[in-house]
């Protein structure tokens, strides 16, 4: 009864109030919406981490052109070596690299830029006290003030990497433009119970918004030889828009768990998330639940990853969306694929997932399938740029009699890029700010006009991050 | 003694020269020394008892014992790119390595390491099959999973081994690597870079520990970063506990250090005063120490060589070939005065050669400035050698373009040699070897 009551509501509120646009866009695509802030969070993760390593390639960029058998004519031969440990790093053999760099220091102990270049190759092998001891080895050596400050920036960070608490945080803004933030059906029309109507309201609405991130986190080495680590993340997403009030999203997410090495099992992350999502303005969404991350490097090329996660989806009801609570649920998802190194500074991901979506009234449930690949390409100088493509099948598992008798079906596809830089090489006060700029398009192909649609959205963020 | 397949033979060139004909026969070819500094001898058993010095570029071979002194360093470059350092009074043999790049399968490197301080980065023969590499020890074994590890053995038989890489979190791309210690039957893996394990005699290996930095120390193979700022990564007072490095390290003045090349009647001499900040005088003390003052290299007073090729000798000319350089210590270059030239004077159109007592029999001279050139980086042999392009007026304005000059250190001594080569100017006569010490003025005097 009360079920039929709240279906009569969204009609009321879908016919009756007269299609508003905001109201429209949220009852018919709140999936998409509560995805926003993950898809962001995770977006500016990968950036960051992506910014990480062209960081760390940024000093020992290689070159080509230098084999073994030439160095085995001439061992000694100090810019022969020079070039093969370029060459070496080129090709991603930097274990390699580091002993024909010890090489070169056997033979002259007094060239500091080289040991810079020993030191970075060793600190990027995971060789961290051996990385330091050379560094500072060189650190009162006569050398250009460039030289000198690279030495003082990689000692900073390795430093920062050996302490056995790690403190991390963040800040980003930034604005994004859609060109059709309400998901307006690309046909003008909505279907209402089974009948297509013209929509006079509601129709494609571009906006603008302002997008805010924060975060903090902490990581602890427990000191043992394996190398476990305990964690906690906080992090605040927030994109205020500046037409479609009613999509204004916040999202708190809190996260603690521990990351396990297990040697040749691979590595594990066990955690435990909750989120809690505000939409304009009113709290709507509550999750929590586990999560379980697993990856394992096969060879030099190849690793294997997985993720799986349950979580429990409270909604709670909101003035725009009184029927929410018929979404509440168990969730379920997971994901799986492989990356490749196609080249040391080019990775490719592809990956297959699986989700089971609960909900209290069965027509906000579904089971998605994803296939999904991207690829990573570190441009040099602390550029990046990172691609993908999601294709995505939701298979819902009831009717919404409200829209139609038909079972929902849809399609989606979402292919971008994002491109990172780091600004300190434009001015130094800002090399703790990394730029980013994303182009996405995504669009929806469903059996019921409501959700077919398209979207192209750009967006720009300035992140500043801090280390201790 | 284990049986060395040969088949490796099949793939690499064999250097045999160094031997008799009947034991150059059994001996295989496994890959080359490189980085040699002090004294380093490697002795083949299939070679009878005869021992050879080893120097950077000669060949190894399977079965080698190779043994350092207390002022010795090398690294074996193995074919599959293994790479195997070794530090002062160390002593491997190499057991058995097996490595076809065209057939992976059966491949094996496997070593044993009597006594010193040693360092392994794996290559491909363990890339495909970890286990396929294994280094013994004294007391104990190291099983390899792809991955840099060291270790030293101390007097009294204790073993420290250390995993050096690479780490499970390391953004090289690579597989985390692990390494095994076996002893008294339990096995110990370490598997995180900087932890390592100690191996007693007849006792298992301990529990994995992460090192101190006086650990990490001990496993250094590298001479110090020269500097004038002290000893900041602490090799000067591992290379004091070797003894090699002598107790004084006073200042000492260097004058008028003259080379006689061994060959022909042709000097070579630098002159010039000079202080250099070390007991030990070597050419990189001449580099680093040496703060002011100049010198010069004159060659070239007799002897005839040929000149053939290129623009100017396309018709073979006998003549000789001079050589003058000034040095500048305070400045790290060599060239680039007036005066510094080179030469090959086969005649000039005036009939004078510009050198007494050499008659010139017509022709032409290949005649060019050597342009300033620094030696702050350069290291290794005392090589000169002789740039290809001679065209007057060539890329840089200059003959002989390309010209480069290089230093060897070799122990205490100033020990070089000149060597001239070009692909366009053939000379008769062209290697020259010599050594030159260096006389101590004053504080503690290095013993040869």
């Amino acid at each position: 009864m009360k079920t039929i009551t709240l279906k009569l509501l969204s009609i009321f509120l879908a016919v009756g109030v007269g299609l508003s646009a905001p109201t429209a866009a949220l009852a018919q695509q709140l999936d998409e919406e509560i995805q926003k802030p993950a898809t962001a969070s995770g977006k500016q993760e990968d950036a960051l981490k992506a910014a990480d390593e062209a960081e760390d390639r940024r000093a020992i960029e290689g070159a080509q052109g230098v084999t073994f058998e030439d160095v085995l004519k001439d061992p000694d031969n100090i810019d022969l070596n020079y070039k093969y440990a370029k060459t070496q790093v080129a090709n991603g053999d930097l274990k390699g690299a580091s002993a024909t760099l010890e090489r070169i220091l056997m033979i002259d102990a007094a060239l500091p830029k080289v040991r810079l270049f020993y030191g970075i190759v060793l600190y990027r092998l995971g060789n961290l006290r051996e990385a330091l001891r050379e560094l500072e080895a060189i650190r009162a050596l006569p050398m250009t003030e460039s030289l000198q400050g690279e030495v003082d920036a990689y000692i900073e960070r390795i430093k920062k990497k050996m302490r056995t608490t790690n403190w991390n945080a963040s800040t980003g803004i930034g604005f994004q433009y859609d060109t059709n933030r309400n998901a307006s059906p690309a046909t003008g029309q909505r279907l209402f119970a089974g009948t297509p109507v013209q929509l006079t309201s509601g129709l494609r609405q571009e906006d603008f918004s302002y997008l805010f991130l924060l975060g903090m986190g902490v990581e602890h080495d427990l000191g043992l030889q394996q190398g476990h680590k305990i964690f906690a993340d906080l992090n605040y997403y927030r994109a205020e828009q500046i037409l479609l009030d009613t999509l204004d999203l916040q999202v708190y997410n809190w996260r603690f768990g521990t990351k396990l090495n297990g040697g040749r099992w691979g590595q594990f992350k066990v955690s435990m998330p909750f989120d809690h999502l505000r939409l304009s303005q009113e709290t709507y969404l509550r999750t929590y639940g586990g999560r379980l991350d697993w990856d394992k490097r096969l060879n030099n090329k190849f690793s294997l990853y997985t993720q799986w996660q349950v979580s429990k989806h409270d909604y709670v009801r909101t003035s725009n969306i009184p029927t929410a609570l018929q979404r509440n649920g168990g969730h379920f998802h997971v994901d799986y694929g492989f990356h490749y190194n196609l080249r040391p500074n080019q990775r490719l991901t592809a990956g297959l997932g699986f989700t089971d979506q609960q909900a209290r009234e069965e027509e906000f449930a579904y089971d998605r399938h994803k296939i999904l690949g991207r690829h990573a390409w570190l441009l040099g100088k602390g550029r990046f740029l990172l691609s993908g493509l999601t294709v995505q099948i939701d298979n819902y598992k009831q009717p919404d009699t409200t829209v139609s008798p038909k079972d929902r079906q849809d399609l989606t596809m979402r292919v971008g890029s994002t491109f990172g830089m780091p600004l300190g090489d434009l001015w130094k006060p800002l090399k703790n700010v990394l730029w980013t700029f994303t182009y996405e398009y995504f669009h929806a192909n469903s059996n019921l006009i409501n959700y077919s649609y398209t979207n192209n959205k750009v967006s720009t963020m300035f992140t500043y991050r801090w280390e201790r | 003694m284990k049986i060395v397949r040969i088949s490796l033979a099949l793939f690499f060139g064999l250097s045999q020269s160094a031997f008799s004909q009947g034991a150059a026969q059994q001996l295989i070819q496994i890959g080359a020394a490189a980085a040699v500094a002090g004294g380093v001898t490697a002795l083949a058993p299939q070679a009878g008892s005869a021992g050879r010095i080893l120097s950077s570029g000669k060949t190894v071979f399977a079965n080698d014992k190779i043994s350092t002194d207390a002022r010795g360093r090398l690294q074996v470059l193995f074919r599959d790119e293994t790479v195997f350092t070794l530090g002062p009074d160390t002593e491997i043999v190499i057991d058995e390595f097996i490595y076809n790049p065209f057939d992976r399968s059966g491949e094996v490197l496997s070593t044993s390491v009597n006594k010193g301080t040693f360092r392994f980065v794996s290559g491909k023969v363990a890339r495909k099959r970890p286990s396929a590499m294994k280094v013994k020890l004294p007391t104990g074994t190291i099983g390899i999973r792809g991955t840099i590890a060291g270790g030293t053995i101390f007097p009294d038989g204790s073993i420290l081994i250390a995993l050096l890489g690479p780490g499970a979190e390391n953004t090289a791309g690579e597989r985390p690597g692990s390494i095994e210690v076996t002893s008294a039957g339990k096995i110990v893996t370490l598997s995180r870079p900087g932890f390592a394990t100690i191996i007693r005699p007849g006792q298992p290996p301990t529990t994995p520990f992460r090192m101190n930095p006086v650990q990490l120390a001990q496993l250094n193979t590298k001479p110090k970063a020269e500097s004038g700022a002290g000893d900041p990564d602490g090799t000067e007072q591992d290379a004091k506990k070797t003894g090699g490095m002598g107790e004084a390290k006073t200042i000492v003045k260097a004058t008028g250090i003259k080379q006689q090349r061994k060959q022909g009647d042709d000097q070579v001499t630098l002159n010039g005063a000079q202080s250099a900040s070390s007991g030990v005088f070597s050419w990189a003390d001449l580099r680093a120490g040496i703060q002011t003052g100049t010198g010069n290299y004159e060659a070239g007073t007799s002897g005839r060589y040929t000149c053939s090729g290129g623009t100017a000798c396309s018709t073979p000319l006998t003549g000789i070939l001079a050589l003058h350089f000034e040095v500048n210590f305070g400045a790290k270059t060599f060239g680039g005065g007036g005066g510094d030239h080179i030469a090959f004077e086969a005649g000039a159109p005036n009939g004078v050669c510009g050198v007494a007592g050499v008659t010139c029999g017509g022709g032409g001279n290949v005649e060019a400035t050597i342009p300033s050139t620094s030696f702050a980086a350069l290291n290794g042999d005392a090589i000169l050698t002789i740039g290809t392009d001679f065209t007057p007026g060539g890329t840089n304005g200059s003959d002989f373009n390309g010209t480069t000059l290089q230093f060897k250190e070799n122990g205490h001594k100033v020990e070089g040699k000149l060597v001239y080569t070009s692909s366009v100017v053939n000379l008769s006569g062209t290697t020259f070897t010599g050594s030159a010490t260096a006389p101590c003025i004053s504080g503690a005097c290095p013993q040869p």
